[in-house]
C-alpha cells in the first residue's frame, strides 16, 4: 500500500510538469497577440512594444516558459495581464466557489443515483428498472448546457422561482446563496447521478450473485438484512472510487454551466483566459485542476485498493 | 409543485428581506470584467464606468456634449490656441487626503505621458509642458493648436489620481486606486465585484445619495436582467435590445436609455497587404454598389430589434458636428446590380471577418444575404476575440466588421480612421485631401467654421467609402423604480452625482 | 472522459465470430440505437430532400415565427426554418461524432499497442503522456486547440478527437498488457514473426473489441463536445446549421422563442442516446462479463 502511495506520488509531480509544459506550449501556439489585446482600444505601437517587453512575450517559448515555472515554483503564479491582480489571490477566490458547486453537485448526484441504481438493481427487470435505465442514458446525453437553459426557462422565466444566475456570495446569505447554487448543482449532479446510478446497478446485480449472498439466502437470513449488510457494502466499493474521480472532473468539468448561469468559478475563469490570452491564468487553472484530479485519482485507488481485499495482497 | 413553490417564495421573501437591510447600497450589474483600474492603463468600457464613482476629470461633457466643468472650473485658450490655462476647483482633496492642485494635474499629465504602458499617450500627445501657475492655476503648453484637447481630458485622460498613492503604490496602484471621485475603492474580488464606499470628503458630497456601490460582474444580459428583476440589483447597464419589451412591461422597472457615440462599420481592406487586392478593396464604385445593396433599417430591425440608430455617418447624430445633409441612400438592388455591371463583373467576391458575438454575427449574415441579391458572394468568417484583434490590426482581413467607441469629439474617430496615418487606419485608406481638411479642423476654434469643415471630410470618405458605417448603438440601462436621478450621457457611463434612493 | 470506458477483456480473437453480430441483434440497446442513429445518417445523407426549406435562407418578415402551420418548429432570430436548419444540423454533428472519434482512434491506437507491447521507456513515456493530457480538463484542451486551429467545423472535429487520444492509449495499452502474455504470442516470436506483424496480426485482432465499444462511447462524447465547441462559437460557420450555434443564439431569445432552444437541444440528445445505446450493446456483446 505504501509503494503504491509512493510510487504515485512520485509520477504526480512529473505528470502536472507535463500538463503545465502541454499548456503552457499550446497557448503560446495560439494565434493573437496578448500584447494587442492588452493596449486598448487605440492600441499605441510604443506601448504595444513595451508589453510585449515587459511580459516577455518576445522570448523563446522555452525560456518563458522557464521564467513562470520558476515563480510558480517560488510559490508565485503571477499576475493577470488583464486585471493587474495577483493570480494567487484570484485563486483563493474562485476555488471555494467551484468546491461549493461540486460538493452540491456531488450530493445531488449521490441522493438520486444511488437509491435509483439500487433499486433497479434489486427489481432487475421491472418498469422501475427500465426507467431507471432510461434516466441513466439521458443524464449521459443530455448536454448540460441544455438542460441548464431548459432550467432556467422553468424556473427562472415563467414560474420565476429562481434566479436565472449569478452568484451570491455565501457570507452576504446562505439562504440566496443555495438558491443561486440549486440549478447549476442540478444540472451537473444530473450527469453525475447517471453515471452513479449505471455503476451501482450493475455492481448491486453483481454482488448479489455472489456466493456469500447464496449462503446467507440459504441459511434463512431476511431479504433486506443481506442487500444492506453483504451485498450493498460490496456494491459500494467501485462507487467510492467512482465519486472520487467525478469529485475531481466536476472542478474542472463546469465550464459550460458556469457559462450559462453566470458563476465566477474555474471553468469560467480558464475558458475567458483562453480567449482573452491571460495566459498565466490559464496556466494556474490548468495546474490546480489537475492536481486536484490526479490527487482524487490516487485517493479512488487507494481507496479501492483498502475496501477490495482481493487487491491488498 | 405549489408546495414546492410555497416553500420556495417563502425562502425568497426571507432571502430579500435579509438583503433590503442596508438601503443604501446601489447595486449595479455590469457585462464585462474591467481590467486594470487605473486610469492610465485601462482599455475597457467597463473600467470607465467604474472610474465614473472613483476618479473625478478636469472637465465632463454634458448630456448634449458640451464640455462643463469638473475639477476644473474654468478655462481659457490663449489667442494663438497654443496653450489652454484651467482655473482649479479649491478645498478638493483625494481619497487619502491629500490636496488636490496645479501640482497634482502636472503629476498626472506627466505620468500618463510618460508612464511606458499608459494608454493615454494618444490622446495627450499634443501637450508639450504642464506648468503650474499657482495652487489653482495650470497652463497646458501644446506643440500645435488642438481644439479637441478638452474633449480628451473629459475621458481618463483628465482623470486625476493620488500623486502620493501613484508614487508610493506604483505598480500595485490598479489594485486600489485613489482619485478624487465620489467613491472611494474598498475592495475588488477578480471577476465577481467591486465594491465602493461614499467619500466624505468629495467637494459635491451634498449630492451624492448612496452610502455605497457595488459593481456586480454578470456578463450575461438576460441575468443581468433577471437579477435585476429579481431585487438583486437596483441598475443593469447595456440591456440587450432584444430584452426591452420585458424591462418595459415590468412596473418596477424604469428604462433609461439615450443616444451613444459608438458606430458599427464594415470596413474595406483597400491598401493593407495582399488582402488588399480584392475587387471591392479596389474600386469604391463596386463599395457604393455594396453600399446600395444593404438596407441598413433592416439590419437594424433584424440584428437589434429596430432599437438602435442606422446611420451611415462614423459620427453620431447627437454630435453637434453631425452632418444631416448627407442621408443614408435607401436600398437600390436595381442600380447595385448597374454599377456591377459597369465596373465588367457579375458576381463579386468577398470575405467579411467579425468578432464572433451574437451582434456582429446576426448582422454579418444579414448583409451576406442581403448582399447576394445584389451579386455580392460574400464569405462569413468570425473570429475569437484575441485573433480577431491581431488580424485587424495587421489589416489581415478583406472587410471587417468594426465597432468602435466613438468619443465625445468628431477628431479622435476620424483622424483615427481616416487619416494616412490614423491609428485605427488599418485598411490603410488615404486620401491626402482629407488629411488637409481633418487637420484645419482640429485647429479651428470657431465650432460654425469647424462644422463646415467635418461636412467636408463627411463628403470625402463617404464617396470614397473606404468604410461603410451601418448604425450607432444606443444605450439602454435598466434601473429599479427606486433609484432616482439617473441622467444619460452619450459616453455611456453612469454619473452617481445626484443618483439617489426614492421610495 | 474517465468515466465511461469499457473494461479491458482478454480473449484470444479466434474464438469470436459470426455469433458475435448475432449477439448483437439480439441486444435491444444495439437495435434500437442503431435505429436512431439509421434515422439521423439517413436525415443527413438526404437532407436537401427532407428539409421544407433551404436552411440559410432569410425572412426578414417572420423572424421568431412560433411553430406554427408553415414553419413546423417556428423560425430563428433572421426568420430561417428551424426545421430545416435542424435536418441539415445533423450532418455537422454526425460527421463531429464520427471524423473525430476516427482521429482520436488513429493515434490513440497505435500508441497503446506500442506502449502495452514493447513496455519499458516507450511505455513510460507514451503513458506519462497520455497522463498529463487526461488530467487536463477535456473541454479546455479541445477549446484552446479549437483556438489555435481557427474556426471550423474541421478544426474543430481534429481539436475533440486529439483532446480524445488518451483515452484509447489506455484502452489499448491495458488490453495489450494483458494479450502480450498469452501462449500464443510467444508462440508466434518463437516461430520468428517481427514485432510489426505480431502487432498487427496478434495483438490488434484482440484489441479491436474494446477500442470499437470504447469509439461509440466516445461519439456521444463527441457530439456533445461539438455542441459545446458550437456553443462557444468555435465551430461550423455561419450561416450553416450547427445545433450547438443554434442553442448558442436561442440563449439570447429564451423567453421570447423557446422553440429555438428546444429542437436542437432534443436532436443533440436523441443522437447521444443513439451512439450511447450502440456502445451500451456492443458492450454486453462484446464484452463477456457484463
Amino acid at each position: 500500500m505504501k509503494t503504491l502511495v509512493l510510487r504515485r506520488l512520485a509520477v504526480l509531480l512529473p505528470t502536472l510538469l507535463l500538463v503545465s509544459m502541454m499548456v503552457f506550449g499550446l497557448q503560446k501556439l495560439l494565434p493573437g497577440d496578448p500584447a494587442l489585446a492588452l493596449a486598448g482600444e487605440e492600441r499605441n505601437p510604443e506601448v504595444v512594444e513595451y508589453l510585449r517587453q515587459k511580459y516577455r512575450f518576445n522570448d523563446p517559448i522555452p525560456v518563458q516558459y522557464g521564467v513562470w515555472l520558476k515563480s510558480v515554483i517560488q510559490g508565485d503564479f503571477g499576475t493577470s495581464v488583464r486585471t493587474r491582480l495577483p493570480i494567487g489571490r484570484m485563486l483563493a477566490e474562485k476555488l471555494p466557489v467551484t468546491i461549493e458547486l461540486a460538493i452540491l453537485s456531488m450530493l445531488v448526484a449521490l441522493l438520486v443515483g444511488l437509491p435509483i441504481g439500487i433499486f433497479a438493481a434489486l427489481w432487475r427487470g421491472t418498469f422501475l428498472d427500465y426507467g431507471a435505465s432510461l434516466f441513466g442514458l439521458a443524464g449521459l446525453s443530455i448536454p448540460h448546457f441544455w438542460l441548464g437553459i431548459m432550467l432556467i426557462l422553468l424556473f427562472s422565466v415563467n414560474l420565476g422561482w429562481l434566479p436565472a444566475g449569478g452568484f451570491v456570495s455565501p457570507s452576504e446569505s446562505v439562504g440566496r446563496n443555495l438558491l443561486a447554487m440549486l440549478m447549476p448543482a442540478l444540472v451537473l449532479g444530473t450527469g453525475t447521478a447517471a453515471v452513479m446510478m449505471r455503476h451501482v446497478r450493475s455492481a448491486m446485480i453483481q454482488a448479489m450473485k455472489q456466493d456469500y449472498v447464496r449462503t446467507a439466502r440459504a441459511k434463512g437470513v431476511r431479504e433486506g438484512t443481506i442487500v444492506l449488510r453483504h451485498a450493498l457494502p460490496n456494491a459500494l466499493i467501485p462507487v467510492v472510487t467512482l465519486g472520487t474521480l467525478q469529485f475531481g472532473e466536476l472542478l474542472a468539468g463546469a465550464v459550460l454551466t458556469e457559462q450559462v448561469f453566470s458563476i465566477p468559478g474555474f471553468g469560467k475563469m480558464v475558458v475567458d483566459g483562453v480567449f482573452s490570452r491571460d495566459y498565466a491564468v490559464v496556466q494556474a487553472v490548468v495546474l490546480c485542476t489537475a492536481a486536484v484530479f490526479l490527487l482524487m485519482s490516487l485517493i479512488a485507488d487507494v481507496a479501492y485498493a483498502l475496501l477490495n481485499p482481493r487487491l491488498r495482497s | 409543485m405549489n408546495r414546492i413553490g410555497l416553500a420556495l417564495a417563502a425562502f425568497l421573501t426571507i432571502a430579500s428581506g435579509l438583503a433590503s437591510a442596508d438601503a443604501a447600497t446601489l447595486r449595479v450589474g455590469i457585462q464585462d470584467d474591467p481590467d486594470a483600474l487605473d486610469p492610465a492603463l485601462s482599455g475597457t468600457y467597463a473600467g470607465r464606468f467604474v472610474f465614473a464613482a472613483l476618479c473625478d476629470k478636469l472637465v465632463d461633457i454634458s448630456p448634449d456634449l458640451k464640455i462643463v466643468p469638473q475639477l476644473a472650473e474654468a478655462w481659457d485658450w490663449s489667442a494663438d490656441g497654443k496653450s489652454i490655462t484651467f482655473t482649479l476647483r479649491k478645498n478638493v482633496t483625494f481619497h487619502d487626503g491629500t490636496s488636490f492642485d496645479a501640482a497634482a494635474v502636472k503629476f498626472n499629465i506627466e505620468r500618463m505621458k510618460t508612464m511606458p504602458d499608459s494608454k493615454r499617450k494618444a490622446e495627450l500627445a499634443p501637450i508639450q509642458d504642464v506648468e503650474a501657475l499657482a495652487a489653482d492655476k495650470v497652463k497646458l503648453n501644446l506643440s500645435e493648436p488642438f481644439v479637441p484637447l478638452l474633449a480628451n481630458l473629459s475621458d481618463r485622460a483628465g482623470m486625476m489620481v493620488s500623486p502620493k498613492a501613484a508614487t508610493e503604490k506604483a505598480g500595485e496602484f490598479a489594485a486600489a486606486p485613489v482619485c478624487a471621485g465620489p467613491y472611494q475603492f474598498v475592495e475588488r474580488k477578480s471577476r465577481d465585484l467591486i465594491r465602493v464606499k461614499k467619500y466624505p470628503g468629495y467637494w459635491n458630497a451634498g449630492q451624492i445619495g448612496y452610502d455605497e456601490v457595488v459593481y456586480s460582474y454578470v456578463p450575461d444580459s438576460t441575468v443581468r436582467l433577471s437579477r435585476l428583476r429579481a431585487g438583486d440589483l437596483d441598475l443593469a447597464e447595456r440591456i440587450a435590445p432584444t430584452d426591452l419589451k420585458t424591462v418595459r412591461d415590468d412596473a418596477n422597472l424604469v428604462l433609461h436609455s439615450g443616444q451613444g457615440l459608438a458606430v458599427s462599420h464594415l470596413m474595406f481592406n483597400v491598401g493593407a497587404g495582399t488582402k488588399a487586392d480584392t475587387p471591392l478593396g479596389k474600386n469604391s464604385t463596386l463599395r457604393q454598389a455594396f453600399e446600395l445593396s444593404i438596407d441598413r433599417n433592416v439590419i437594424n430591425r433584424v440584428a437589434f430589434n429596430g432599437e438602435f440608430l442606422a446611420d451611415n455617418q462614423m459620427i453620431p447624430p447627437s454630435s453637434p458636428f453631425y452632418d444631416s445633409a448627407h442621408k443614408a441612400p435607401t436600398r437600390d438592388i436595381a442600380k447595385a446590380k448597374a454599377l456591377i455591371a459597369a465596373a465588367g463583373m457579375t458576381r463579386v467576391p468577398i470575405e467579411i471577418q467579425f468578432e464572433n458575438t451574437a451582434g456582429d454575427s446576426r448582422v454579418a449574415q444579414i448583409i451576406q444575404s442581403m448582399a447576394a441579391e445584389a451579386g455580392f458572394d460574400v464569405k462569413l468568417l468570425p473570429m475569437e476575440t484575441a485573433t480577431a484583434i491581431e488580424r485587424y490590426m495587421n489589416g489581415n482581413f478583406e472587410a471587417y466588421i468594426g465597432n468602435w467607441s466613438g468619443r465625445a469629439d468628431p477628431d479622435p474617430t476620424l483622424v483615427a480612421f481616416f487619416s494616412c496615418a490614423g491609428s485605427q487606419n488599418v485598411n490603410k485608406y488615404c486620401n491626402k485631401d482629407l488629411d488637409a481638411i481633418l487637420n484645419q479642423a482640429r485647429a479651428e476654434a470657431d465650432d460654425a467654421k469647424r462644422k463646415a469643415l467635418y461636412v467636408k471630410a463627411t463628403d470625402v470618405y463617404l464617396s470614397d467609402l473606404s468604410s461603410i458605417p451601418l448604425h450607432h448603438p444606443n444605450w439602454f440601462f435598466a434601473a429599479r423604480k427606486s433609484v432616482a436621478g439617473i441622467v444619460m450621457v452619450p459616453d455611456g457611463l453612469l454619473r452617481l452625482v445626484g443618483v439617489r434612493p426614492v421610495n | 472522459m474517465s468515466t465511461i470506458e469499457a473494461e479491458p477483456v482478454a480473449l484470444p480473437a479466434r474464438r469470436r465470430s459470426r455469433s458475435e453480430l448475432r449477439r448483437l441483434l439480439h441486444e435491444p440497446s444495439a437495435v434500437i440505437g442503431g435505429a436512431i442513429i439509421l434515422f439521423f445518417a439517413v436525415l443527413a445523407v438526404f437532407a436537401s430532400w427532407l428539409a421544407p426549406y433551404d436552411p440559410n435562407a432569410p425572412d426578414w418578415m417572420a423572424i421568431r415565427a412560433a411553430p406554427n402551420a408553415i414553419h413546423w418548429f417556428g423560425t430563428d432570430d433572421l426568420g430561417r426554418d428551424v426545421l430545416s436548419r435542424v435536418v441539415f444540423g445533423t450532418q455537422a454533428s454526425l460527421a463531429a461524432g464520427m471524423i473525430s472519434v476516427t482521429v482520436a482512434v488513429l493515434i490513440g491506437l497505435p500508441l497503446g499497442l506500442i506502449a502495452g507491447y514493447f513496455g519499458g521507456i516507450v511505455d513510460m513515456v507514451i503513458s506519462r503522456l497520455a497522463d498529463a493530457l487526461l488530467a487536463c480538463p477535456f473541454l479546455v484542451l479541445a477549446i484552446a486547440l479549437a483556438a489555435f486551429l481557427g474556426p471550423s467545423l474541421e478544426n474543430a472535429m481534429i481539436a475533440i478527437g486529439i483532446s480524445a487520444v488518451p483515452v484509447f492509449v489506455r484502452v489499448a495499452r491495458a488490453e495489450t498488457l494483458v494479450v502480450r502474455t498469452e501462449d500464443y504470442i510467444a508462440a508466434a516470436r518463437s516461430q520468428g514473426l517481427g514485432h510489426f506483424a505480431i502487432l498487427a496480426g496478434q495483438v490488434l485482432p484482440n484489441v479491436l473489441a474494446p477500442t470499437i465499444v470504447q469509439a461509440t462511447l466516445t461519439m456521444a462524447i463527441a457530439v456533445l463536445a461539438e455542441a459545446s465547441l458550437a456553443f462557444l462559437g468555435l465551430g461550423q460557420l455561419p450561416p450553416l446549421p450547427s445545433w450547438g450555434a443554434m442553442l448558442d443564439v436561442a440563449r439570447q431569445f429564451l423567453s421570447e422563442a423557446p422553440w429555438m432552444a428546444f429542437w436542437p437541444g432534443l436532436a443533440i440528445i436523441a443522437l447521444v442516446i443513439g451512439f450511447n445505446l450502440i456502445g451500451d450493446g456492443l458492450n454486453s456483446a462484446l464484452n463477456p462479463r457484463h
